[in-house]
């Protein structure tokens, strides 16, 4: 939490301002404001690093085509579609030619008319047609669901839709399972609710026609992986009940969607590729708060800077969202904005937050004035990057590099009227990942968006969904689970007492219902609840378990749309914060300390003096204290020790260990330099890692330890490379098999990567890591693969590379 | 399999063996009789997702040869044959000479078939006894879902040589298809089923299984009775648990011996599956077959109860209150007026008693017995109860409205607002006042 906050100008509020008088002029279009803009950008030492300009694109029409029934034909026009957008009526051909497809589109591209066309017309010829929606949260299965009603109530057809999670009444359930056409669920409520008790969905199972798969991007690394594997399951369900449905997968903007879409459903897919929305002229600018201590390189604040260009954003009536990279610069950010709207012409509640903390009904209306304009701005975290319908914003601000190129156009993207110029500013904070995309926008401009990488061949993966299988319908000898035969890995759950074969197929043989076992994403369903005990007490949000250890805990402020609460106790037992509303002028951050340990080696190779491992460690993560800042200002004016529950959590990990001899031909550089070679080398294991186990960078933690515990000041340190998953998730053995190859092709992408010192594809940026980093992390990799000596230093930790929530130490 | 893979699963093997090697970290073994271990939680590498859990099984399998312990041999029963394949059948038979406890088996079959129509408050049409079949099913656990199978399924029938258990089990899963038929075509005879729990757990279990199997469902064509709720509307209030095994001992009064904890039933027949040893099934067997007679029996102690109205054969004041309020329920109100005088006369604990005097005032005020529904009223009015204020608003209606004595009703009106303030007492009180206005002034007026 307390990284991605930096407050480099807290020392010198007095500063004059950095936009000056012109743009403050009222004037509510943004033409003036673009023209500002590019004239400051040309001027010396301009904060704008650069602009590009995307031009107006017209729609790309084309004629409903005629197998469109014409009940829905009349409740398109009722809606005012005479004619589709050329890649709806391209999907609705395809499907129609029975191939799956993928879409990836951007967002308001009319992306959900492309799956509910083709199924709304199916079902109007076929009553007994069924669809099923599969969204990565509940919120947007409830957004999608009324979106579908609507569609169907100007149809006039008695089509049910019903949503089916974790939220849905038990009574509810039963005329669901029996009457519905369309469910819309999530993949987690398939995995444990659905499949396990698919002789209840008999019916539903054997209609399956479709299968709707939206925000496709986000099933990707271990996520994607199970996901993976539950669609082997979902289609071995299918087959047994004699359906056999088509996909229809939506996808933000990434490198390789149709790969992605045939690697998780195992089927060819065609892509939809040309999208025939219309957008208006839209403009992106990179800007860079300007520097206010030479010397010390320091800039002003990128809070206050967002919201500087907020605020004349919104002084020009154009409507604004803000995304904050984590929920304290959302909530600062918001009781800033509310702050200026009060000297300003429009009302503080024409300003408002958004982040997962809140509670649904709350997010709910949010939406719903977003949409109707009723709000002019709202502050967001990444919670509002997936598709809610909020429909389409003037313009977008950046505080601070989203960390990835696809979340950065996918949030860029909620700007953009049809027919009027859109704007969107990145604000780079002072962390080494955005000075270098500010510094360097050819980099961000001309690179694809990152891969999607799923490896649904994971051996433990795949094994727990292979017992989830088993538990559903016994596996028939010679039977294939996705493209395995599935003997062997059968055979080893007989040894492990939960299969049994039996007539020419395998069967559970345990009490166990395995998909508790089993959880798709990292996400605990274990929340607490904030409580506000000011007047009468009524609970106000929630935060997950983790975060809830960083800003509920004694004495800290907690913020809810710009509100202050001090938290007055904290009942960890009782998931329970209890908090009172305070006015003051600061807020809290947590500092918090993470340790790796090494548990068990379960095996070890020397390469050349440095030695690989794999093994299980052991990571705790304690919040020690918390520090008051204040606002606008942030200075430092207080701090207090907490003691807080310890979060452990034991994984498996891969890693080397680098012995003092080994640093002899490394002697010319000093010990941090060295301490930055392996910083840098982490980075780049990470990234190759990653390749090659086809996995989310994020899968994977990066780690500096030094595992001397004799209180020696030898430089001995030990790089872990670790599953970001509780008991991990089956990365670390590969990696340690695959380590020759891992600093192969690690040599491969140092001497290959075009920049000159560092950057974020190779070591990490040079503010990061250093000067030498890259240099030095070659000779490391030559070291280890070629020969090589060394010496002496302390060790510390290596911080988080892509500004979010990653555990570091 | 890809190469990849293949190393990857011998990795994972050696990882399991050196968790299994390593120091204590084995799940702990326990006796038949044993407690179940929590080593769910407890086992310190239980992250280790592919790795299942041994059986909590002692190691205490007998020597000797093999031949000798096969269900064969070492169980009652036949191999039996259909369209489906073959599974194996096992009777017994309870002659009707013999006692279950404080049941003579010969009484089932004297139960009229009438019996039925009241429990089930007329869903369930008169058929003679020798038409009920009584099921329960032994499983592969609790959990649910497609993956639990009933691997056990035993059938109580009444026949006038007695009471006879029909367990249809299956020695291997390529069995059930079979058993599930043969299971079939023997309820196709008869026309009730009853169960203790049966309509949610092994009926919708059951009908999973024959869905998986592809064949048609049987138990749809019977009359469901659950003899669970009735008989927890008979004992709740008296016994703690109204678990089959319970009622057997507390109501039947049967002691079993040498039963097996039920947690471990599924790792019995797991057991079972891989060493096709049978020793560990005979008291299974005796388990399901104990279970189904004694829910005969319960049902021949239950049904009468609930068709005798008034004069249910019970003697507990606890049985007889649940039996009345069932039966108010059900709209008998004289002969749950009945059971609540019983039942207080019976003798009741204090919060039971007050209850059912307060329920039993209403039920007389229901039924237009206003003098014996004051006198109870009265009673719960003079002491501390948790029906006293409410006593006293009902106290008060009726003498505002039958009586007519609005100065009594006012008085029992403010002592109910002593206890306890309400909108409804406040706004009776105003009322009450100034209706005791205006009877004064007409009164003054005729003067």
């Amino acid at each position: 939490m307390s990284l991605s906050l930096n407050f480099p100008d807290s020392k010198t509020p007095q500063q004059k301002p950095a936009l000056p008088d012109p743009l403050l002029r009222r004037d509510t279009s943004l033409d003036g404001l673009v023209d500002y803009l590019e004239a400051l950008e040309r001027q010396q030492d301009s904060p704008i690093t650069a602009i590009r300009r995307q031009p107006a694109r017209p729609a790309k029409f084309v004629e409903l085509p005629e197998a469109i029934d014409p009940r829905l034909k009349e409740a398109l026009a009722s809606r005012g579609i005479t004619r589709l957008y050329s890649h709806q009526a391209e999907a609705f051909e395809r499907m129609a030619g029975g191939e799956n497809i993928v879409l990836p589109t951007p967002t308001a591209s009319g992306k959900t008319l492309c799956y509910n066309l083709p199924v709304v017309n199916e079902l109007l010829k076929d009553t007994e047609v069924c669809a099923l929606y599969l969204f990565p949260t509940k919120a947007l299965s409830e957004d999608q669901r009324d979106e579908f009603h609507g569609l169907i109530e100007s149809v006039g057809a008695d089509i049910r839709a019903f949503t089916y999670d974790g939220d849905t009444p038990q009574d509810a359930r039963r005329a669901i399972r029996r009457r519905a056409n369309v469910v819309l669920t999530n993949p987690d409520m398939l995995h444990a609710g659905v499949l396990p008790h698919h002789t209840r969905w008999a019916r539903f199972l054997e209609n399956l026609r479709y299968i709707v798969v939206d925000e496709l991007h986000t099933y990707r690394g271990v996520f994607g992986s199970h996901v993976a594997n539950l669609f082997r399951r979902l289609k071995r369900i299918c087959e047994f009940y004699g359906s056999k449905p088509q996909f229809v997968c939506c996808s933000a903007t990434i490198a390789n969607p149709k790969q992605l879409a045939e690697s998780l459903i195992e089927q060819p897919v065609s892509e939809v590729a040309d999208n025939g929305a219309p957008s208006g002229e839209k403009f992106f600018v990179f800007y860079n708060p300007p520097v206010v201590n030479r010397q010390l390189g320091i800039r002003r604040s990128y809070i206050g800077e967002t919201r500087r260009l907020a605020s004349t954003l919104l002084d020009r009536r154009q409507q604004t969202l803000v995304f904050a990279n984590n929920r304290l610069a959302t909530e600062i950010l918001v009781r800033y904005l509310k702050e200026a709207c009060r000297r300003g012409p429009f009302p503080p509640d024409s300003i408002r937050g958004y982040r997962g903390g809140y509670l649904p009904r709350e997010r709910r209306e949010i939406e719903r004035q977003l949409r109707n304009g009723e709000i002019l701005g709202v502050v967001a975290t990444n919670a509002l990057e997936l598709g809610i319908d909020i429909g389409s914003l003037d313009a977008v601000v950046l505080a601070g590099y989203p960390g990835s190129i696809a979340s950065t156009w996918q949030r860029a993207g909620r700007a953009g009227r049809r027919n009027s110029l859109s704007v969107t500013v990145l604000v780079a904070s002072s962390a080494p990942l955005d000075q270098y995309i500010i510094e360097h926008p050819e980099y961000f401009f001309e690179a694809s968006p990152e891969h999607a990488q799923i490896n649904p061949d994971n051996l433990e993966i795949l094994i727990s969904h292979l017992k989830c299988a088993a538990f559903e319908l016994p596996i028939q000898d010679g039977e294939q689970f996705g493209p395995h035969p599935t003997a062997e890995p059968c055979e080893f759950l007989q040894e492990a007492g939960v299969l049994h074969h039996a007539g020419g197929a395998w069967h559970w043989t345990s009490e166990s219902y395995p998909a508790d076992a089993v959880s798709l994403r990292k996400i605990t369903s274990d929340n607490f609840v904030v409580v506000d005990i000011s007047g009468e007490a009524k609970v106000i949000g929630q935060v997950d378990c983790p975060a809830a250890l960083t800003t509920l805990h004694e004495k800290a402020i907690y913020m809810h749309e710009g509100r202050l609460y001090h938290v007055e106790r904290f009942d960890y037992d009782e998931r329970k914060a209890y908090v009172k509303q305070v006015q003051c002028d600061y807020f809290t951050d947590a500092i918090d300390y993470t340790q790796v340990k090494t548990l068990d080696s379960f095996d070890s190779a020397a390469i050349n003096l440095a030695v690989a491992h794999q093994g299980e460690v052991r990571i705790n993560r304690q919040i020690v204290g918390f520090k008051k800042i204040k606002f606008y200002t942030n200075e430092n004016v207080g701090a207090g020790k907490l003691s807080m529950p310890e979060q452990e959590m034991h994984t498996t990990s891969f890693w080397f260990t680098f012995p003092e001899g080994f640093w002899e031909p490394l002697s010319e550089y000093s010990p941090t330099e060295k301490q930055h070679a392996v910083v840098g080398l982490g980075n780049v294991l990470r990234t190759v890692g990653s390749l090659l186990l086809m996995c989310d960078p994020r899968d994977l933690g990066i780690a500096l330890g030094s595992e001397d515990q004799t209180g020696s000041k030898l430089f001995e340190p030990t790089l872990y490379l670790y599953d970001n998953y509780p008991g991990g998730i089956g990365q670390s053995e590969p990696l340690f098999r695959l380590r020759e190859t891992l600093l192969e092709k690690s040599r491969e992408l140092l001497l290959s990567c075009p920049c000159d010192k560092g950057c974020p594809s190779c070591v990490g940026p040079i503010g990061e890591v250093g000067e030498k980093s890259k240099e030095a992390a070659k000779q490391l990799v030559e070291g280890m693969l070629g020969s090589s000596k060394g010496e002496t230093a302390p060790a510390t930790s290596v911080p988080s590379r892509d500004g979010e929530s990653e555990v570091t130490a | 399999m890809n190469p990849d893979l293949k190393s990857q699963l011998a990795s994972l093997r050696r990882r399991v063996r050196r968790v299994e090697k390593g120091t204590g970290s084995r799940p702990p073994r326990v006796s038949a009789n044993g407690t179940f271990p929590r080593y769910v939680q407890d086992w310190p590498r239980a992250n280790l997702s592919a790795v299942q859990l041994a059986s909590p099984l002692a190691d205490d399998m007998p020597l000797g040869d093999p031949e000798r312990y096969q269900a064969e041999t070492l169980l009652d029963g036949e191999v039996v044959g259909n369209g489906r394949g073959r599974y194996f059948l096992s009777e017994k038979l309870y002659a009707s000479h013999q006692r279950h406890g404080s049941m003579e088996i010969s009484h089932l079959a004297e139960l009229p078939g009438e019996l039925l129509t009241g429990i089930s408050r007329d869903d369930i049409p008169a058929c003679d006894p020798t038409r009920w079949a009584f099921l329960d099913t032994e499983t592969t656990g609790l959990a649910g879902g497609t993956g639990t199978c009933a691997f056990l399924i035993g059938v109580g029938t009444i026949e006038e040589a007695g009471f006879r258990v029909r367990l249809f089990f299956m020695r291997d899963f390529d069995e059930e298809p079979a058993m599930l038929e043969g299971l079939a075509d023997f309820l196709a005879d008869y026309e009730v089923l009853v169960t203790y729990n049966g309509k949610a757990y092994d009926a919708p279990l059951l009908e999973t299984r024959y869905r998986l199997a592809r064949l048609p469902f049987p138990l749809e064509a019977l009359h469901h009775l659950d003899l669970l709720h009735g008989a927890r509307q008979l004992w709740k209030l008296r016994l703690e648990s109204c678990r089959l095994a319970d009622l057997e001992y507390e109501i039947l009064g049967v002691e079993r011996e040498g039963d097996l904890p039920g947690d471990l039933i599924p790792y019995y027949y797991f057991e079972y599956l891989k060493t096709k040893q049978a020793f560990r099934l005979v008291p299974l067997f005796h388990h399901n077959v104990i279970d189904i007679v004694s829910l005969a029996c319960l049902t021949a102690v239950v049904l009468p109860a609930f068709s005798c109205g008034g004069e249910a054969d019970l003697r507990h004041g606890a049985d007889l209150l649940g039996l009345a309020r069932w039966l108010r329920r059900s709209k008998q109100y004289e002969p749950a007026l009945r059971l609540y005088q019983r039942a207080i006369e019976a003798g009741l604990a204090d919060g039971n008693l007050f209850a059912a005097r307060w329920e039993a005032a209403l039920l007389e005020k229901k039924l237009a017995r206003y003098e014996d529904s004051l006198l109870t009223l009265s009673d719960l009015a003079r002491v501390k109860n948790p029906y006293q204020q409410p006593a006293l608003e009902e106290l008060a209606k009726h003498r505002e409205h039958r009586d007519k004595d609005f100065q009594t009703a006012l008085e029992a009106t403010d002592a109910a607002l002593l206890i306890d303030s309400s909108p409804e007492l406040l706004h009776r009180r105003k009322r009450l006042k100034s209706k005791l206005l205006r009877q004064t002034e007409s009164m003054g007026k005729r003067k």
